[in-house]
């Protein structure tokens, strides 16, 4: 069940209405921890075990965490809630990854081992609901939380159907305190909710899954294609990726507003980014703090010497590039962002604080970061690192159209990219949040009206799974 | 008693309207989060906010309904399903309009199994100097059919004979195709007022609650058609490459299939203990439409059943199903039926002529082309002499 089917608005509404018309807040928790399993449940019911068994692990070290009495008590019990969420991240997600890596390995020097793999499905949002329970009991543990007394609050906490799947990575000192005032109708903007709604599904269901066939069809194999055909693509799954990604957390967002619950905001504008530390400010906003507060700053982040300090960027990345899936391909992608991220670091010092930044220089910052954004999203994309090298030496050398590659990506998409990207800044310079609180309500809902038929008119008529889905 | 149970019903009620009201009448609850104001507790606010609610629904679904008419309208009844590549066959039928005789319109039954320059060589043998071409597209149901065929009326044909025309029957839209944009074509305002008229089920016996889901179907696939799913992105976005438009027709609209499948002529008995689903009074009127748009283009009907391996499900929903006394009651309507009839002739006696057991490859295309040339030739001259 996807947030553009229909399926998701026979399932949302029924909850919504019982949700505002019960009025205890506990058994509102209940319902809503009901809804958000069996939404889970839509994708596959066993898996409700293991978020069931992650819950209750991550519930319980917490509880022992902050009742401990001496400094290593806390830091048993913090070990066990680690090595819990990442056995069970580690086996269902990288245990083939790594055996298969192995095997390889032993391959290459000789050695013959039998095959390791095992048949595992993956369960859905599993990156997501592991680290949203490794990040309480760490909270726990800092002393920046008070453990919630809740079973039924932390479940929904790392359950909660709208970012469940897919995020964002929601915090425990955000969102628990939330959990735990009952919501009333001061906390819901409707309006403001329905808007975000209506854009997350354009983004997604118009932008990224009308555009996601061309994208595919180029990367399933990029030599039948001319070279003028590899920037094209790579720009169009950029565009798709983005769509998809910030579609499905506009929609996240837009629908726990309609509970009363804030989620973070995961996106701001990540393409008119002007560097590369300034993209990872901008995308997946979620993960990347996620990312700096529970790994960066425990490896040393910038206390130890310029050296260390690069180190751990690096290092950062690349484990930030594996959370997104057990293959090398996107270790790479990690480690071209580390890379990045690491030289403009250096370059800021080079520079100093006091840099004048004209127009021109802001241009070209803009263009060279969304170059390296872009070339980085082809090994994220390619399924492997031969595919990789493919594209990125056709968008290198561009080779003339032959009688094996023949086949071009239609023209008609350059104009689409350019439309898209003039609207991606247009409506990030002004305020979103101005002209449609204005007509009245009639007209409001009529306008609304109007816009969902247009809308549907421009939906694709495939509907793809969200990309982050498989993370 | 009842009036004590009935009172935290109402609070309920009140309760809910007036979350309803926050929904459609932000500007009374304040619209922004940070200043939000609790609305009035009092009955006099929830009550006109209510109705104000109503109204704003009802201007919501109006509003939905007038513009998704407009766009059926003025955008869903010109599209062509993008997905068939059948544009670029009548961009090269128009080509070439003026010199064809015999057109062959129908599903991959036909488009795999007539190969128009082998047709073309009997009839000359027979002396009959004709040009024909395979409009054939594959997956392409009688409803599309139906549309193809209106399409061709606004091409100028002024030398067409004939039009061999294979009915492929699909039963009324199963849930799982609500949502594929084929729907466009199969309930249309023409399809469904037709199906009003017309028997939705099949022809067969079936139950109160078959016949209210297919009449049930057909309500929910017009509403589906009527939102016009994808018709805008259609319009404007490029076909995807890799998908059907990498598959240019040849001249004479003709693709073989190069595969060979032997052991599919092997007889299955249970075929016959299928229960045979015949079209449905609704598909057999959109026949009859297709029929009299084949007369309104000057030419002549000729209704094929193309070949089947006596194992095809396909023998049982059609061979048997297909009402040849309705058929044979319109004008002018010749009928060539090649199911297997238990004799193994042509394609029938041959191992190596068969894809799979729906589609014949390239040498039973050859083989059946001939004969089916043959048998037209005949009934032609039969025709000529009876006039």
């Amino acid at each position: 069940m996807i947030f553009t089917e229909l399926r998701f608005l026979v399932f949302l509404l029924p909850v919504l209405a019982c949700y505002w018309v019960i009025r205890n807040h506990k058994w509102r928790s209940i319902l809503l921890l009901a809804g958000s399993y069996l939404f889970y449940a839509c994708w596959d019911w066993r898996f409700l075990f293991l978020i069931a068994f992650s819950t209750l692990t991550g519930f319980f070290t917490g509880q022992r965490i902050f009742a401990a009495s001496s400094q290593r008590e806390k830091r048993f019990w913090l070990t066990c809630a680690v090595v819990v969420n990442l056995t069970i991240l580690g086996f269902f997600k990288y245990y083939n990854f790594f055996a298969e890596s192995l095997v390889r390995l032993a391959g290459m020097v000789g050695l013959s081992i039998s095959d390791p793999t095992l048949r595992i499905i993956l369960p859905v949002g599993i990156s997501f609901f592991t680290f949203e329970s490794l990040s309480y009991a760490v909270d726990v543990y800092r002393g920046k939380l008070r453990p919630t007394n809740s079973l039924t609050k932390f479940a929904l906490f790392t359950g909660f159907f709208p970012h469940l799947v897919a995020g964002p990575i929601v915090r425990p000192d955000q969102f628990l305190p939330q959990l735990e005032t009952p919501r009333t109708r001061k906390h819901v903007d409707v309006r403001w909710a329905l808007m975000l709604f209506l854009m997350g599904f354009i983004k997604k269901a118009c932008i990224s899954d009308n555009l996601s066939p061309f994208a595919d069809a180029y990367f399933r194999d990029p030599a039948v294609f001319h070279g003028s055909s590899a920037c094209l693509a790579v720009l169009l799954y950029a565009t798709q990726i983005y769509c998809d990604f910030s579609g499905y957390t506009d929609m996240a967002i837009a629908v726990s507003g309609l509970f009363g619950y804030r989620l973070t905001e995961n996106f701001d504008a990540p393409y008119l980014a002007r560097s590369v530390t300034d993209f990872w400010h901008r995308w997946h906003i979620s993960l990347s703090t996620w990312l700096r507060d529970y790994l960066y700053i425990p490896l040393g982040g910038n206390r130890y010497g310029k050296l260390n300090t690069h180190r751990n960027i690096v290092l950062t990345m690349l484990l930030g590039g594996l959370w997104h899936g057990a293959s090398w391909n996107f270790v790479l992608w990690g480690f071209m962002h580390g890379i990045a991220l690491s030289l403009h670091k250096q370059w800021l010092e080079l520079c100093g604080p006091k840099r004048s930044v004209t127009t021109l220089g802001t241009l070209l910052a803009w263009m060279i970061t969304m170059i390296w954004v872009c070339l980085a999203w082809v090994p994220f994309r390619s399924s492997d690192f031969g595919g990789s090298l493919q594209v990125w030496y056709r968008i290198a050398v561009w080779p003339a159209a032959g009688p094996a590659n023949n086949q071009a990506l239609p023209a008609a998409l350059w104009a689409i990219l350019a439309a898209l990207l003039l609207m991606h800044y247009i409506i990030n310079r002004g305020d979103f949040g101005g002209w449609w609180r204005k007509p009245s309500a009639m007209g409001f809902a009529g306008a609304y009206g109007a816009a969902w038929a247009v809308v549907v008119g421009l939906k694709a008529t495939a509907t793809v799974p969200f990309i982050y889905f498989q993370f | 008693m009842s009036i004590l149970r009935a009172e935290p019903a109402l609070i309920q009620i009140r309760k809910f309207s007036r979350i309803a009201a926050s929904v459609a009448c932000p500007h009374l609850e304040g619209s922004c989060l940070a200043e939000y104001r609790y609305a009035s507790e009092g009955q006099e606010t929830a009550i006109p906010c209510l109705r104000q609610t109503g109204c704003c629904i009802l201007c919501f679904l109006v509003a939905f309904a007038v513009t998704c008419a407009a766009i059926n309208f003025f955008v869903t009844r010109r599209a062509w399903h993008p997905a068939i590549p059948q544009t670029e066959k009548l961009e090269e039928l128009k080509r070439i309009s003026d010199k064809v005789n015999v057109l062959f319109v129908g599903s991959s039954h036909v488009l795999h199994s007539v190969i128009p320059p082998v047709f073309d060589q009997i009839a000359a043998k027979h002396g009959s100097h004709i040009t024909s071409y395979n409009l054939s597209c594959d997956g392409l149901f009688v409803f599309e059919q139906l549309d193809l065929l209106e399409q061709l009326r606004q091409v100028s044909l002024p030398n067409l004979q004939y039009v061999f025309y294979e009915p492929r029957f699909q039963a009324t839209p199963v849930f799982g195709q609500l949502m594929a944009n084929r729907i466009r074509f199969a309930s249309n305002w023409r399809n469904t007022l037709l199906s009003i008229r017309l028997k939705s089920h099949s022809t067969r016996p079936t139950s109160a609650v078959e016949t209210a889901g297919a009449y049930g179907m057909k309500l929910l696939a017009f509403s589906v058609h009527m939102m016009n799913i994808g018709v805008l992105s259609d319009c404007f976005l490029p076909s995807p490459p890799g998908k059907n438009n990498d598959r240019r027709p040849n001249v004479s609209g003709y693709e073989p299939l190069n595969k060979h499948l032997r052991n599919v002529l092997r007889y299955a008995p249970n075929i016959d203990a299928i229960q045979p689903v015949a079209p449905s009074e609704f598909e057999m009127g959109i026949v009859h439409q297709a029929i009299n748009s084949i007369h309104a283009m000057n030419a002549l009907p000729v209704l094929i059943i193309p070949p089947w391996a006596p194992n095809s499900p396909y023998i049982a929903s059609l061979g048997k199903g297909l009402p040849y006394e309705t058929l044979k009651q319109c004008p002018d309507l010749m009928i060539f039926n090649y199911t297997y009839a238990g004799k193994k002739q042509g394609v029938y006696g041959c191992q190596d002529c068969w894809a799979d057991p729906d589609h014949l490859n390239h040498l039973g295309a050859e083989l059946f082309t001939a004969e089916l040339a043959s048998d037209w030739i005949k009934a032609v001259q039969k025709r000529g002499a009876g006039e």
